[in-house]
């Protein structure tokens, strides 16, 4: 280069020295531009690259003078306020960001004494009003001699962190009234009994009124539930077939979520005069059967809305499946009270074949006696056991005929009359005396009782057979008979080992024998036919008993018929 | 030779109706209305077969066979009883006794049989 330049310059030297001056002057002056030029664009690229950043930028920045107007705004900024640049730049910022925000450099320092806030959550507005949450810092700006000249504000759109908070929340509430309804289904035995409850909560969450329909078998059962604070017209209805063609039974029947978030009056429910304008009916269904609807409703139109209609099908879900585990529960219990009947059935039917191998085998053993030669007195014994053998069986038969009355739900037959009880005890005694001491005490004068002589004989062989079988050999039991009032008190007493208090207190159940039972005969129903017979007199029977020292059992029988009773008071 | 046989039955009836059915030539029927009373009289000697019933006051039948077993008695026990279980005919075969349904009469007189005249001891512990 120095070689050219000096070799030009020879060249020009040789022209003219003038001319080479100017040339050279041209030539400073053209490399100053040159410089000048290149400064220039130099500058411009960093202002490019700068207005490059703001742009990228996602947060909006403003650039305010130092009396608060606005000089520059970022893309993100217009986008976030929803205005134009052209709308913005000039305006003071008060006009761009609304009112809440620190709109200039003064009142910046107002608030802050260094001039500068950092993420403070405000509001801004938009151009089309609506309120958008940012995140707002801002800082004033000076020049190296301290000097404002303006300041810089940064706002973050918080929507979108807003919207998700909400949603969180949402699905936390959500959560919480689940595990409430869940609370509330598992802490009664039966769910049905937590209903209200969780309709009152699930009217609390949702701000509508909530209820439940319960069906089974496609009619209303007894137990619909309604929230508490609506007396709606559903009682009515229980028993009743669901009304075709109407929004419960599509619900009820197709499984399916009727929403409507406005209705007309005659809208067809399925519940007359149901007072709602704006209802959700959610199926309550689980394991493929159907137990009612989930009703949630308002008398204000619109009020059901979406996010409502869908706790509403959570907490239908929860209900289904505790109201279909309870059913199960019941159908468990059901059928294991159907198996315990058969068996005791069964028991009863076992326990009287058995009662029934005695007097047969006497019987037969007395037949087989009789071919033998004997005396006419051992044939009349023979004869007199039979008689007594053959009675014995006719009340084993009586009582399973009784017992299968009674289990058949009807009461027993009894036919009264004025019955003398000294001939009836007589009797009695000489049946189960013949085997075992008993001791009689009747009073003396004793009026004729109002009863049904066989049945109340029935009754008292019953209680001196088992007298004679929990006492020991030679242990005496004893019989009184006074009067007491308007009845007649049969008492029959023994000395034997006593009831505990825990038989006493079912002494009178069916199939119940008492823990000293063990190792004796009988099916476990005299006690409780006695009772049914002696109910059915208008008498009754009681027990009394000491562990140890032995039972006393006492018959009260009438001494009139019932109307003349009920006639003398 | 007489063979002496002891019904055991807290009812009198039972008692009679067995008392008239054996009365065979070479039979002797003795009484008792419990097992305690029939203990007794097995240990005096003078039983030959005992007709036992289970269920009664105070010792069940089969207890009775339990103690006179382990005391040595090797006479035929029949036990003759309404209530006969499982358990219990379980519990007579292992004390080697006839375990007879009451209403069976001809049974218990075909095991009489069996065990007098035939002179059949198997379920007799010799």
């Amino acid at each position: 280069m120095a070689a050219m330049r000096g070799g030009s310059r020879m060249a020009e030297a040789a022209q003219d020295p003038t001319e080479e001056r100017l040339v050279e002057a041209l030539r400073l002056l053209a490399d100053v531009e040159l410089e000048l030029e290149n400064e220039r664009l130099k500058r411009m690229s960093v202002a490019g690259m700068f207005e490059e950043v703001l742009g990228a930028m996602s947060d909006g920045l403003i650039l305010v003078e130092p009396r608060g107007r606005v000089r520059r705004v970022n893309k993100a900024a217009a986008d976030l306020l929803g205005r134009t640049t052209e709308e913005m730049v000039g305006k003071s910022l008060r006009e761009v960001l609304g009112p809440g925000v620190p709109a200039s450099p003064w009142q910046l320092f107002q608030r802050d004494p260094r001039g500068r806030l950092e993420a403070v959550e405000t509001v801004v507005l938009r151009g089309d009003g609506e309120k958008v949450p940012v995140s707002l810092s801002c800082a004033v700006i000076t020049d190296p001699n301290g000097k404002v000249v303006g300041a810089v504000y940064a706002a973050r759109d918080l929507s979108q962190t807003h919207r998700l908070l909400h949603e969180l929340e949402e699905a936390e509430s959500r959560w919480r009234l689940l595990a409430e309804v869940g609370d509330l289904l598992g802490g009664e035995l039966d769910p049905r009994d937590a209903l209200p409850a969780v309709c009152e909560r699930l009217g609390e969450a949702t701000g509508c009124h909530a209820a439940m329909i319960l069906v089974r078998e496609g009619r209303f059962v007894e137990d619909v539930v309604l929230c508490p604070d609506l007396d709606a017209p559903v009682s009515e209805l229980v028993a009743h077939p669901l009304p075709a063609g109407t929004a419960l039974a599509l619900v009820v029947r197709g499984a399916r979520v009727v929403h409507a978030p406005t209705l007309q009056p005659d809208f067809p429910f399925g519940i007359p005069d149901w007072p709602a304008r704006s209802a959700a009916l959610v199926p309550l269904r689980a394991r493929s059967t159907s137990f009612g609807a989930l009703l949630l409703f308002s008398e204000e139109p619109g009020a059901v809305g979406e996010p409502a209609v869908g706790v509403s099908e959570l907490v239908a879900a929860r209900v289904s499946l505790a109201l279909a585990n309870a059913r199960l529960r019941e159908s468990l219990i059901e059928l294991e009270a159907a198996r315990e009947a058969a068996q005791s059935r069964q028991d009863v039917i076992a326990g009287l074949s058995h009662d029934m191998k005695t007097p047969l085998g006497v019987i037969s053993a007395l037949i087989e006696g009789l071919r033998e030669d004997g005396s006419p007195s051992e044939r009349e014994r023979m004869y007199a056991a039979m008689r007594r053998q053959v009675q014995r069986l006719r009340s084993l038969v009586q009582q399973f005929l009784d017992y299968s009355r009674l289990e058949g739900g009807h009461h027993l037959e009894v036919h009264t009359q004025p019955t003398d009880l000294a001939a009836l005890i007589d009797r009695a005694v000489s049946t189960w005396g013949r085997n075992h001491p008993i001791e009689v005490d009747l009073e003396a004068g004793l009026p004729r009782a109002f009863a049904d002589s066989e049945r109340l004989e029935q009754v008292l062989a019953n209680l001196l057979s088992n007298a004679v079988k929990f006492s020991s050999p030679k242990s005496p039991v004893a019989i009184a008979a006074r009067r007491v009032r308007k009845t007649i008190e049969i008492r029959v007493t023994d000395r034997g080992r006593g009831i505990t208090p825990a038989d006493l207190a079912n002494l009178f159940e069916k199939f119940h024998r008492g823990t000293g039972a063990r190792g004796t005969e009988g099916t476990g129903l005299g006690l409780y036919i006695s009772k049914a017979l002696m109910e059915a007199q208008g008498g009754g029977i009681s027990v009394t008993s000491r562990v140890g020292s032995g039972s006393t059992f006492t018959v009260t029988i009438p001494c009139a018929p019932r109307k003349e009773r009920e006639a003398g008071g | 030779m007489t063979v002496t046989i002891l019904v055991v039955d807290d009812e009198e009836d039972v008692r009679l109706s067995l008392r008239m059915m054996l009365r065979r030539p070479g039979w002797a029927v003795s009484e008792a209305v419990c097992g305690e009373e029939a203990l007794e009289l097995c240990r005096r000697g003078r039983v030959d077969v005992l007709i036992l019933d289970h269920k009664m006051p105070g010792l069940a039948g089969i207890d009775v066979a339990r103690i006179l077993r382990g005391e040595g008695f090797r006479r035929p026990i029949i036990l003759y009883s309404a209530y006969l279980t499982p358990q219990i005919e379980a519990t007579a075969e292992e004390l080697g006794v006839w375990a007879v349904a009451k209403e069976d009469v001809e049974e218990l007189m075909d095991t009489l049989h069996d065990v007098t005249e035939n002179g059949q001891r198997k379920k007799a512990m010799e």
